[in-house]
């Protein structure tokens, strides 16, 4: 019987941050090509933003193996900073 | 939980007063976003990008230490402690690059709304890197010392305020460096 592929943590948390490299250089790159950076602008590299701040705190701050209630929390923060930087852009 | 509740509650609170700083700063970008969008124009994004690719890689040798913890290797948490703060001096070495390069031409908190925001917001985020290095620099200690070996929930407790200080940057960084 074939045994579940598991990803070693170390080696979990080395895909994660080129993942982070990945989306920062990606994002910082397409603000610097965009001439206007209007609200759509704003919107995509928060979005970016955060998914970087998910990855951060599910794989850095362990908030996998966090109770529910914090997990909301963590993540009720992410949408309402999104909320507030795009919606006042 | 990883860590403890109380240093959860202390890593929300500063999220949530960080969250209040970004509302503040974006009220006053759309109050004129002429003197915002030419005064960011002067920041240089390189450094900046270069200080966030290094906040990322302390926080991996953070998670690699606490890791090395949980699993009883204090000594390889020691050494990635240590490279964690090395990128924390290198952070902070970036930051004063880049402030004596604003003030050696002419551009201080004075000048003007945008760079007033500017001085603060970075200003308060590299308080809290100075902290976290403190904190960094106690764990490298504690886990050098065979005899007083810390426990694994203050470790983690303590790994999730670095996390924090790099939550936070990752946010400021296209806030007055992209947008």
């Amino acid at each position: 019987m074939a045994r579940p592929r598991t990803v070693a943590p170390g080696r979990l948390v080395r895909l994660v941050f080129v993942g982070l490299l990945l989306l920062t250089a990606g994002s910082s790159w397409f603000a610097e090509s965009e001439s206007a950076r209007g609200v759509a602008t704003t919107a995509f590299v928060m979005t970016v933003v955060a998914a970087k701040l998910h990855l951060v705190g599910m794989h850095f701050m362990e908030l996998r193996h966090a109770p529910f209630a914090l997990k909301l929390a963590f993540h009720g923060w992410i949408v309402l900073v999104w909320g507030l930087i795009v919606g006042l852009s | 939980m990883p860590g403890e509740a109380g240093v959860w509650v202390l890593v929300l609170g500063e999220m949530s007063m960080f969250g209040v700083f970004f509302a503040i700063f974006m009220d006053a970008r759309a109050g004129d976003r002429e003197l915002f969008a030419r005064s960011q124009q002067h920041l240089g994004i390189a450094i900046g990008l270069v200080n966030t690719i290094v906040l990322l890689a302390s926080s991996l040798f953070v998670v690699r230490a606490v890791q090395e913890v949980q699993a009883g290797g204090f000594g390889r948490a020691s050494r990635f402690f240590t490279l964690a703060l090395s990128c924390g001096l290198g952070f902070m070495g970036g930051k004063a690059l880049e402030y004596g390069e604003k003030l050696h031409a002419g551009i201080y908190p004075v000048t003007d709304a945008f760079y007033m925001y500017y001085y603060v917001l970075t200003g308060i985020h590299a308080l809290h890197v100075a902290v976290g290095m403190c904190v960094l620099a106690f764990l490298r200690k504690a886990t050098r010392n065979p005899s007083r070996r810390p426990k694994a929930t203050t470790v983690e407790a303590c790994a999730s305020y670095w996390h924090m200080v790099d939550v936070l940057w990752i946010v400021l960084f296209p806030l007055l460096y992209l947008i």
